[in-house]
């Protein structure tokens, strides 16, 4: 497991959008943590309503006068341990049927795929929706709710992989080793395919933000907590729109693309590893480009690199 | 004195594949009897399909056969483990696999190949491991142990993976070391270095040694028994000396032609090392 991940940690150092998503994913979780130390009380009357920004307030004030900086801030600790639980979630639940369905094969597939496809054909965002009104509102009904609806693709993700692994022979040979079922699906087949199992952490992650602040913009959530999602419900509360005060939403707004675009990029890194070709194809637009021809002209020949094989 | 492995009419079916077929079956290991004796060397030799490999996976219990006794000093295992050999079982019978890259998980090192056999059996544990690990590689000549055990499969050959999946079966110690073409996917020069290795095994440790292969020439160098396998059936058995020079079975014939070193009096190329 270990070495697994260190392969991948090495691998996405390399890439480059790699590299600026996790950089941007790095600078929010820092806020999340530390941030709310370091703002005023997001829930606090502090300043008259819609102020815009200025220098006592720098993102201006909300239409109940509370720091939207401040919101803005706090409510980014929420929304990321939504997404961060929820991929963690997802990835447990989808790995657990998945490589159990996977691995044993037979009628222990069947029934764990007819599971899964159930869960598959269900509508998940108007599923969501409804469980979320059903449950008391809050931030774990919404890590639950989201897990729910979004575990079965993983699990048929990654049991289609663990049937491709099963088959090898170092699994064979666990096997004649005498080392245990539960073992050889930890041990042996999860760390074979890290890369696919972080990157479907990082889809759910990223979808998992995106559908929390939905549900919470839809007033679904506790919306007397702060998150960006009641950020933006209040927002249309109080009529940003018509009395134009853009910088009550604006901040929230641009903070959760940045995040999505960010686990995004880590994605497309995680992407070029499980799928070499992408990779490949770059190295070779490079090499093109460092030999002045464009790609699509006739089949070119490159002379052997210094020292290459 | 009952043989250490006794094989009676052993026999695996497959479903003949495709939807149109349903139902249809076919005999891939056709009633096989045989026997491997202590310190025993026996080759499995037959062309490719003949089922050499469903043989080894059946005795190595990765798959369980329609039919057939599979006795282990006169007790049928099968009838005593109907679901699944137990770690007794896999404690004294182990296999190498034909192909080294494959046999090897590529995000484990080699101290992790050998460490879980180890403690699976009760062979070493805690601060034992370490020095356990090293002498299993030193033993198969994998030197200096201490650099080799922190490395990962992929920084090795062929024949040095071959080596490392040896020294996995070896960890528990096992009576019987099912091993099958385990030269097949080395460099010819290369060959001679693990079939040195695995003589050794039996003339020092005294494990019987089934060796599986297409190739006569290796199976004349190393077995002291060849059984001829064609089309899921034993058409030939007898003596390495007695197949070779006087084969019996036209099948046998045929095999012989088509391999140039089996039938030299001299051992084939000796080269040894990686
Ligand atoms: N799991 C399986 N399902 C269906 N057919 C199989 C299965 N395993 C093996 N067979 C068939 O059984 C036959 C014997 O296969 P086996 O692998 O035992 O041959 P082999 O003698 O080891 O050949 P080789 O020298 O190529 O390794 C082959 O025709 C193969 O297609
Ligand atoms: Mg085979």
């Amino acid at each position: 497991m270990r070495a697994g991940a260190a392969l991948v940690a090495s691998a996405l150092g390399r890439s480059g959008p790699a590299r600026v998503g996790a950089g941007l994913l790095f600078f929010f979780v820092l806020v999340a943590l530390v941030g709310p130390l370091l703002v005023a009380d997001p829930t606090e009357m502090l300043a008259r309503p819609l102020l815009p920004p200025g220098a006592d307030h720098w993102f201006g004030t909300t239409g109940q006068g509370q720091d939207v900086l401040a919101q803005t801030v706090v409510g980014t600790r929420m929304s990321l341990f939504v997404g961060l639980a929820t991929g963690l979630l997802v990835t447990a639940l989808g790995a657990l049927v998945g490589v159990t369905a996977g691995y044993f094969g037979g009628r222990v597939d069947d029934a764990l795929s007819l599971l899964v496809n159930v869960f598959l054909v269900l509508p998940g965002l108007p599923l969501a929706i409804v469980l979320a009104a059903w449950l008391p509102p809050g931030p774990l009904s919404i890590v639950a709710v989201l897990t729910l609806t979004g575990w079965a693709w993983t699990a048929r993700v990654l049991r289609a992989q663990t049937l491709s692994l099963r088959h090898k022979d170092f699994v064979a040979a666990a096997v004649v080793s005498g080392e245990g079922h539960a073992r050889i699906m930890l041990r042996e087949i999860l760390p074979n395919m890290t890369s696919l199992w972080v990157s479907c952490a990082v889809g759910t992650a990223t979808y998992a933000i995106g559908a929390s602040v939905g549900l919470e913009f839809l007033g679904l959530g506790d919306v007397s907590r702060v998150t960006w999602g009641t950020n933006l419900y209040w927002a249309t509360n109080d009529a940003a729109l018509l009395t134009g005060s853009w910088w009550t939403f604006v901040p929230t707004g641009l903070c959760l693309a940045l995040v999505g675009f960010g686990l995004t990029l880590l994605n497309y890194g995680l992407d070029e590893l499980t799928n070499p070709r992408l990779g490949v194809d770059r190295a070779w637009r490079r090499a093109l480009k460092a030999a002045g021809r464009t790609p699509g002209d006739s089949t070119p020949y490159l002379p052997p690199a210094e020292g290459g094989r | 004195m009952t043989p250490l492995l006794e094989v009676r009419g052993l026999t695996k079916r497959f479903a003949a594949g495709g939807t149109l077929a349903r139902g249809a079956v076919r005999t891939v290991v056709d009633a096989v009897d045989f026997q491997v004796g202590r310190a025993e060397i026996v080759a499995l030799v037959g062309e490719s399909g003949s089922g050499k490999s469903t043989i080894a996976r059946l005795i190595a219990r990765l798959d369980t056969p329609e039919a057939g006794a599979l006795c282990l000093d006169g007790e049928d295992v099968l009838v005593r483990e109907p679901r699944g050999a137990s770690r007794a079982y896999r404690r004294r019978v182990q296999m190498i696999f034909q192909d080294p890259f494959g046999s090897l998980n590529p995000v484990h090192t080699l101290a992790h190949h050998l460490e879980r056999p180890l403690e699976l059996h009760g062979r070493a544990s805690g601060a034992e491991l370490r020095p356990a690990v090293h002498a299993l590689l030193a033993q198969v000549g994998l030197s200096p142990p201490e650099e080799y055990a922190a490395l990962y499969p992929h920084a090795l050959s062929g024949g040095q993976r071959q080596r490392v999946a040896i020294a996995r079966a070896l960890a528990p110690q096992p009576e019987l070391l099912i091993a099958d073409e385990p030269t097949s996917m080395l460099d010819v020069s290369i060959r001679m270095g693990v079939l040195a290795l695995l003589r050794q095994l039996r003339d020092t440790r005294g494990i019987s040694l089934l060796l599986i292969t297409h190739d006569l020439a290796s199976a004349r160098f190393l077995a002291d028994r060849i059984l001829v396998l064609s089309g899921g059936r034993i058409v030939e058995a007898g003596p390495t000396a007695q197949i070779v020079d006087a084969p019996q079975h036209p099948y046998t014939r045929q095999l012989l032609a088509a391999a140039p070193g089996a039938t030299r009096t001299a051992p084939p190329a000796t080269s040894h090392g990686d």
